[in-house]
């Protein structure tokens, strides 16, 4: 579970987000996994932060389903480390996902009603 | 979860590289944004949150196997170290477990497998009569007439490079050490290169020794018998040794590995076949009537022992004729018994492991100890399994716990193992180290019964390792429960709940276990008790307290049968005289020593001749023996002088028979006036007439009474005789007062063999005294085993069960309903087990009832 709050505002990531967070960032191609981490965090602006203990569970999750693919590479500051790219299952998955996700968003937007506070952050 | 390391360790590394990369970059970035490095890799690594350095699963990836299992023994040591009461008692069960079944295994390899230290023992065979022998004594098969021996190197000549025939002797020796009785081998030429050892100093009995007839008085000395009579002299070659008072030349000494082709009865020297007479070994060498000796061969290059027993049969065939022809053959014998003695058989058995693995007594007991040794380790280990498992439940959290923080099967149950292999192996190395202590225990035993048996209780290389594979049993065996225990551990169930009753049923099902091998242990421990006390109780049928006995020999120390008579019965004058001595008598043979004289007997019976269907003990005895050990003449009456006319030592005609004799031979007649006879001659009469019936007593054995008869001494006695005396005064008082009128009679006489009759009745219940102490000592180890058993799963099934009884309590429910509750769960254990021990001990209490 992401949490990891340094006593600033952060957003808690809900469980099984952070897979479709992955996918998505890759879907703009091959990134390693702190350029995954960094991609995600800076494209959320800053409200969520990536916890490695988690990251790297879920890269093999994704492994393991055959979602994305991963091998070693050299990085633009010629480090070594290991690269993930999609699958065209991933791709498909990708599109799943984001469906799913925004369905569940409008959903919990419609039940919840517009925002009314800080309180419920 | 994964079994194995392969796999755990390879994705390991790739992680642990990954979050390093992770690391470096982060800190690239950071540098990038104008952070001074130091600091970038610091806060690089504070974002990641933890330092891959000292990831623990990173630390195991760079340890090398040894390093890998030191940590393991480490940890294992912690956790027995922080149990020492289970610790010590899985020890404790260990070392015995292993220990006495090291001594044991070494005793029975000792005794019943390892062949003879000689050169190619599996080419060496030994000769067996199988069928019907017709002839002086009964017996094994293996001893054979020496007219066999020469007749049978003819059609040997082809089939062995070597045949071989020994015997074995009883003669006073006097050494540089003094006189003593002791035990010599008679072998014919080729006996050494049958074996085919090497001398240790001169040379060993050769061909050049077998020629003469009473002309080769040469002797190899045994190597323990050089080193502690000799002082190991180096020049010993060539010194002189006295045997039955004729000085005979040591011509060599054997090698130290070398104790005879029997290690139950070791000779102290060699000497040649051809002075058999002057031994008074135990036959005639022209006889074929009379077998005494053991008959070896070595097979020829080439030749297999089937082969070689085939071939031998057409020759053996015309012995058996050739036989039948002799002048000693018996007139008398029915065609059926002719007939089977025809179909009689010369086997070759396995001659590489001498002649006493088959014959000897030790055989049954040796079984029946090794029998107990194992279920005695079973036990063990089924304790060993059930502290263990009561281990692993006590740490079922903890090792839940690691499970849920990802530790694999497979590393959990070697932690197990490397823990019970701990165990095992310290436990195996003590056990190792006290099986000589157990084994000399045994011998100790031993030593009394016999006389100078050939068994050690160190340990050679094959103990070792037979060692060693008990002790990797032991591990499997009480390790592979927990283990499995352990790694079956579900993590959630046992995180939620604050105890668990897992293992329970398996540690009940172990209980039951050493219940039953406890009270099958007990059983046969009672049985072996119960033997002995009857066999004690019981007696030999008369008085033992104040009898004294001991033996001369004057046909060993040079005198001929008639001064051999004189000199015993000076002896017997001269220890009536000795103060504190209130009456002697003598016997021709020793009672109750496991040897003895029988032969069955012809019996003129009202109703017609008939031979005794027993081999009845015999001897021949003074007037007053009967007297003297106070059993009653209970028809009749006793030998006067009168009876005792002159003649050789078997020209009877009065004997006195015992009341088992009438009882079985002449049940419904006057048994005074019966004639008896060794041989069924065409006489209206037979020789003997019996003059008297004696209490039953025990001559050979102390089991059931036994038909036996009794001869009196006459003017002649060929080696020597017991004697027995009734003393006021102790042995240690009354013995040297013996030996010193001996002495003044005639130094050359040596007195041997002397003790209480208490001590020689606990020579020959050696077999029972061992079997009953060890039994004894088993059963109360195994019993202790049990208890702890019993408590450890009581203990924790109360504990687990206290909210139970609580419950029930505050409900009302009396005190003694909740002891109720625990002791009934005690009963049940304990009914199972003796449900489980009941037809194994009546199938125990058979085997021991086939012993006796």
């Amino acid at each position: 579970m992401t949490t990891q709050n340094d006593g600033n505002d952060r957003v808690e990531l809900l469980q099984g987000t952070l897979d479709v967070l992955i996918l998505r960032t890759l879907l703009a191609g091959r990134q390693h996994g702190q350029g995954i981490a960094r991609t995600i965090e800076t494209t959320s602006g800053d409200e969520f932060l990536i916890d490695h203990g988690s990251l790297y569970p879920a890269l093999k999750r994704l492994q393991k389903r055959r979602w994305i693919e991963a091998e070693w590479g050299v990085s633009s500051n010629n480090r070594r480390a290991r690269f993930y790219e999609l699958t065209d299952a991933g791709r498909r998955q990708v599109e799943v996902e984001t469906r799913r996700w925004h369905r569940l968003a409008a959903a919990m937007g419609r039940v919840l009603g517009p925002d009314s506070g800080e309180e419920l952050a | 979860m994964r079994w194995g390391w392969g796999r755990d360790r390879q994705s390991d590394i790739e992680e642990r590289e990954e979050r390093l990369a992770h690391i470096r970059i982060e800190a690239d970035r950071l540098i990038e944004e104008g952070v001074p490095p130091r600091e970038a890799m610091e806060r690089a690594r504070e974002r990641f949150g933890y330092d891959p350095s000292l990831d623990a699963s990173d630390a195991r990836a760079r340890m090398n196997p040894l390093e890998f299992l030191a940590r393991d023994v480490r940890q294992a040591v912690r956790h027995l170290a922080s149990a020492p009461g289970s610790t010590t008692t899985i020890l404790l069960s260990l070392v015995v477990g292993i220990g006495v079944n090291t001594a044991i295994f070494s005793l029975a390899d000792q005794t019943l497998v390892r062949p003879l230290p000689i050169d190619e023992p599996h080419r060496v065979v030994q000769l067996s009569w199988e069928g019907q022998w017709v002839g002086e004594g009964r017996g094994w098969g293996s001893i054979l007439p020496h007219p066999l021996f020469l007749g049978v190197q003819e059609p040997g000549r082809d089939l062995f490079s070597s045949i071989a025939a020994r015997s074995p002797g009883v003669a006073t020796l006097v050494t540089p050490a003094g006189p003593e009785r002791a035990n010599l081998s008679l072998v014919t030429g080729e006996f050494f290169t049958t074996m085919g050892i090497r001398p240790h100093l001169g040379r060993l009995i050769d061909p050049s020794d077998d020629v003469v007839l009473d002309g080769h008085p040469v002797a190899v000395l045994s190597h323990s018998f050089w080193s502690t009579r000799y002082a190991s002299d180096p020049d010993v070659v060539g010194r002189e040794l006295v045997i039955n008072q004729r000085p005979f030349t040591v011509v060599g000494v054997a090698p130290e590995e070398f104790h005879g082709t029997d290690w139950s009865v070791v000779p102290v020297a060699w000497t040649s076949m051809m002075m058999n007479d002057h031994i008074h070994a135990w036959g005639d060498l022209d006889q074929p009537r009379v077998r005494f000796q053991h008959v070896f061969a070595r097979l020829a290059p080439g030749v297999s022992q089937r082969d070689a027993e085939d071939a031998i049969q057409p020759w053996f065939q015309r012995y058996l004729r050739t036989d039948m022809e002799h002048a000693s053959w018996p007139g008398d014998r029915e065609e059926s018994e002719i007939g089977a003695y025809l179909q009689s058989r010369l086997a070759l058995l396995d001659g590489g492991s001498g002649q006493a693995a088959r014959s000897y007594e030790l055989t049954e007991p040796v079984m029946i100890l090794s029998f107990a040794t194992l279920l005695l380790l079973l036990l063990a280990c089924l304790n060993v399994a059930n502290l263990s498992l009561a281990r692993a439940v006590a740490r079922y959290r903890d090792t839940a716990v690691r499970t849920a923080l990802g530790a694999s099967r497979g590393r959990i149950m070697t932690e197990r193992f490397v823990e019970s292999g701990l165990l095992a192996l310290v436990g195996g190395a003590l056990g190792v180290l006290m099986a000589p202590v157990i084994g000399r225990w045994i011998l100790a035993y031993l030593e009394v019964g016999g006389t100078g048996m050939a068994i050690d209780a160190t340990l050679d290389g094959r103990t070792l390792i037979g060692a060693l594979l008990i002790a990797l049993v032991a591990t499997v065996l009480s390790g592979i429960g927990p283990a499995w225990f352990a790694a079956s551990t579900q993590p959630m169930g046992a995180l939620r709940s604050r105890g668990t009753a897992g293992g329970v049923r398996l540690r009940r099902a172990l209980v039951v276990g050493q219940v039953a091998l406890a009270l099958v242990l007990l059983m046969s421990a009672g049985l072996f008790a119960s033997t002995l006390a009857t066999l004690r109780a019981g007696g030999p049928g008369f008085a033992t307290d104040q009898l004294i006995t001991f033996a001369v020999h004057p046909g060993n120390d040079g005198y001929g049968p008639v001064e051999a008579k004189q000199r015993l019965e000076e002896i017997l004058e001269a220890a009536r005289g000795v103060g504190g001595v209130e009456s002697a008598g003598m016997a021709v043979w020793p009672m109750l020593t496991g040897s003895g004289w029988g032969n069955s007997m012809y019996v003129d019976a009202r109703d017609g001749r008939f031979e005794t269907d027993l081999y009845l003990p015999m001897n021949a005895v003074t007037p007053g023996y009967f007297d003297l050990l106070g059993v009653d003449i209970v028809r009749g009456r006793d030998f006067d002088e009168a009876d005792r006319t002159a003649g050789d030592e078997w020209a009877w005609d009065k004997t006195i028979v015992s009341q088992s004799f009438v009882d079985r031979y002449l049940p419904d007649e006057e048994p005074l006036g019966v004639r008896i006879d060794f041989t069924r001659e065409d006489r209206a009469t037979l020789r003997m007439e019996i003059i008297g019936v004696v209490e039953d007593f025990a001559e050979h054995r102390l089991r059931d009474p036994e038909p036996q008869i009794y001869f009196p001494i006459l003017s002649q006695v060929r080696t020597g005789a017991t004697f027995y005396a009734r003393s006021r005064l102790p042995l240690a008082e009354v013995g040297p007062a013996i030996r010193a009128r001996v002495a003044d009679l005639d130094p050359v006489l040596t007195v041997s063999d002397m003790r209480t009759f208490d001590e020689q009745i606990d020579r020959l219940l050696v077999f029972e005294r061992l079997l009953s102490s060890i039994g004894a000592a088993f059963a109360l180890f195994a019993t202790g085993l049990a208890m702890i058993g019993i408590y450890g799963v009581l203990a924790f099934s109360v504990q687990a069960r206290t909210k139970e009884v609580g419950i029930r309590m505050a409900l009302g429910a009396p005190r003694i309903d909740a002891s109720r509750l625990i002791v009934t769960d005690a009963l049940r254990l304990t009914v199972l087990g003796v449900a489980v021990a009941l037809p194994l001990s009546w199938l125990l209490g058979s085997l021991h009832e086939w012993w006796r």
